[in-house]
């Protein structure tokens, strides 16, 4: 079995990248130390084990438990390389946490809303997920749940530099916020790069969710904060929730125009698109996420009446590698994975096609 | 966040390079860029970095803090020995902080303060934490199983230190009675499975059934 059963569990559950417009999905993580132990970059096996059983006992008293809807846990050791793959594809683990190490533990809700990591870079790494722009609920939820384990454990705080972390970018909060956001009329008319600079020096960073040779595919980035210190968490996530929210009203500033102006050719670009995850008999992963991009235009804008946001979230998780493996639950190479791809696609997509009528202004 | 050359204007423009597989951020204002020939002259850019600097220059003023103030950012003689310096609990040295900017314990924060601070000022929003914050009573020792085990691990490691130390010094009758009471401690602990694996869950979401049923009823 190349796959948990939990993390099978976890991936029959829906998407999360479901929101409405060009924000699909909000991601907070908190990182926290244990207060007296080294962290996890230079702590030897003996520490790392008491750090992570002290995080485990925290998280098992029932003020915790309540935040964290039927959690289990699971040796990181345990998970195979395409279970851990899956958690990224899901938002459920940070991209460079896929390495084994040693006391590494792995908690989890089971609904995939929140997630624990122990001894990552840091002894704790809380993680939540919800779809659109939710920094506020998330935020609450995250607080409730930090001061819930903070009444258990004590973390490593300074009066100054507010929360201790292994990384010097994370100290202070600890705090950082993620926005999934689809960019691809911004992209169409050539301004996404400049928007996207602005921001850099705004002290936020963007980067391709799927990077491919520079590029993101799918036209899909990921926007957040890089400075923790000196700032409150609320003040942080409006100022970053206003800074998105304006680039997605841009995006469909510039979507609406699209539409008036060059009506003929966005209907072909849904049609085509349509037509080649339709009619595919081998596609690689950034062919499939650019296609699912105008897809989703498409679907935003009125074209396909009968392609829903929910579709198209679940085409957007199904058509990742890990996720195409445990549908397959085997491991596949790059050439099955396409093929195997391919033949979701035609089976998802495989009623009448849509009639491109007169695109909607939005989605209602 | 602070030009790294003037210290003074805020940094609107970063410069990434790699030499001989090394990565190296520079965070500069367009005064100095200028002074260095890093941008040119009437360039767009040009024009477009010296908007953004007087928009941040003005949001930095409004500021409480003055950051270049607070700390004199220029680099001394010290300081460059300082680099050596080295954490006394886990062996992290400031130059390695430097270099990949990780930390390995608490105690580098109180070690390196004065050196990291100002640091941390040019990366960050400000210099001063005014997050949350954590509460003034922890339970964190109550249950004495886990306390026990902990302690148990922490007199672990003072014995794997002394043992290397008596190996070290050839004194092979010390370092046998160290070897037996390394191998009880680490028999105890292992006897208590600390972190089991949860099992599969009990029942997978089934939707079509889930369906059928309630039809039928």
């Amino acid at each position: 079995m190349i796959f948990h059963p939990r993390i099978r569990h976890v991936a029959s559950r829906g998407p999360v990248f479901i929101g409405q417009g060009p924000i699909l999905s909000t991601f907070v993580s908190l990182s926290r130390n244990i207060d007296g132990f080294q962290f996890p970059g230079t702590a030897s096996a003996n520490i790392l084990e008491s750090a992570a059983e002290l995080g485990l006992a925290a998280l098992h008293h029932d003020d915790v438990r309540r935040l964290l809807p039927s959690m289990f846990q699971i040796r990181y050791e345990l998970l195979t390389a395409s279970d851990r793959e899956l958690l990224v594809e899901r938002e459920l683990l940070e991209r460079g946490r896929t390495d084994v190490a040693p006391c590494r533990v792995f908690v989890c809700a089971e609904d995939g809303s929140a997630s624990v990591l122990m001894n990552g870079d840091d002894h704790l790494w809380l993680h939540m997920t919800a779809p659109g722009a939710a920094f506020r609920e998330l935020w609450d939820r995250m607080s409730a749940l930090e001061s819930a384990l903070a009444r258990h454990l004590r973390f490593a705080f300074h009066p100054r530099l507010g929360y201790l972390t292994s990384s010097s970018s994370l100290v202070g909060t600890g705090l950082r916020i993620t926005f999934l956001i689809h960019l691809p009329a911004l992209g169409l008319s050539g301004r996404r790069k400049k928007i996207l600079e602005n921001i850099k020096d705004a002290g936020l960073a963007a980067e391709p969710y799927f990077p491919v040779d520079g590029k993101a595919a799918g036209n899909l980035y990921l926007i957040s904060n890089r400075t923790t210190l000196g700032e409150r968490e609320e003040d942080l996530g409006m100022r970053l929730t206003e800074v998105v929210t304006a680039i997605s009203r841009e995006e469909e500033r510039t979507r609406a125009e699209l539409i008036t102006r060059q009506r003929l050719l966005f209907l072909n670009a849904c049609g085509r698109a349509y037509g080649l995850l339709r009619n595919t008999y081998l596609i690689p992963t950034s062919e499939a996420l650019d296609a699912l991009s105008i897809m989703k235009l498409g679907a935003d804008s009125g074209v396909f009446r009968h392609f829903s946001r929910q579709d198209w979230a679940e085409l957007l998780l199904e058509c990742q590698p890990a996720h195409l493996c445990c549908k397959k639950n085997m491991n596949l190479s790059p050439v099955e994975r396409g093929e195997y791809r391919a033949t979701c696609f035609r089976e998802r997509l495989h009623g009448p096609a849509p009639a491109p009528g007169s695109p909607d202004a939005a989605d209602s | 966040m602070l030009c790294q050359i003037c210290r003074a204007n805020p940094a609107t423009i970063h410069i990434q390079e790699i030499v001989n597989g090394e990565e190296n951020t520079l965070h500069i204002c367009t005064e100095c860029a200028k002074k260095r020939n890093l941008v040119e002259e009437n360039s767009v850019n040009s024009h477009f970095h010296e908007m953004l600097e007087r928009l941040t220059k003005a949001i930095a003023n409004s500021a409480d803090l003055k950051l270049a103030e607070l700390f004199d950012t220029k680099k001394t003689q010290e300081e460059d020995e300082s680099e050596d310096l080295a954490c006394s609990v886990c062996g992290t040295t400031f130059k390695s902080y430097k270099k990949t900017g990780k930390l390995g314990c608490p105690t580098c924060y109180e070690q390196f303060g004065q050196l990291i601070f100002p640091e941390l000022a040019l990366i960050h929003h400000g210099s001063v934490h005014s997050g949350k914050t954590p509460p003034e009573t922890v339970e964190q020792w109550q249950d004495p199983a886990v306390s026990e085990r902990i302690s148990l691990r922490s007199e672990l490691e003072r014995l794997c230190k002394s043992l290397d130390e008596s190996i070290r010094r050839e004194e092979f009758e010390l370092a046998a009675e160290l070897r037996d009471r390394i191998a009880a401690i680490d028999a105890e602990l292992k006897s208590a499975e600390l972190i089991p694996d949860e099992s599969a869950p009990e029942e997978p979401p089934k939707k079509t059934r889930a369906r059928g049923r309630r039809k039928s009823s």
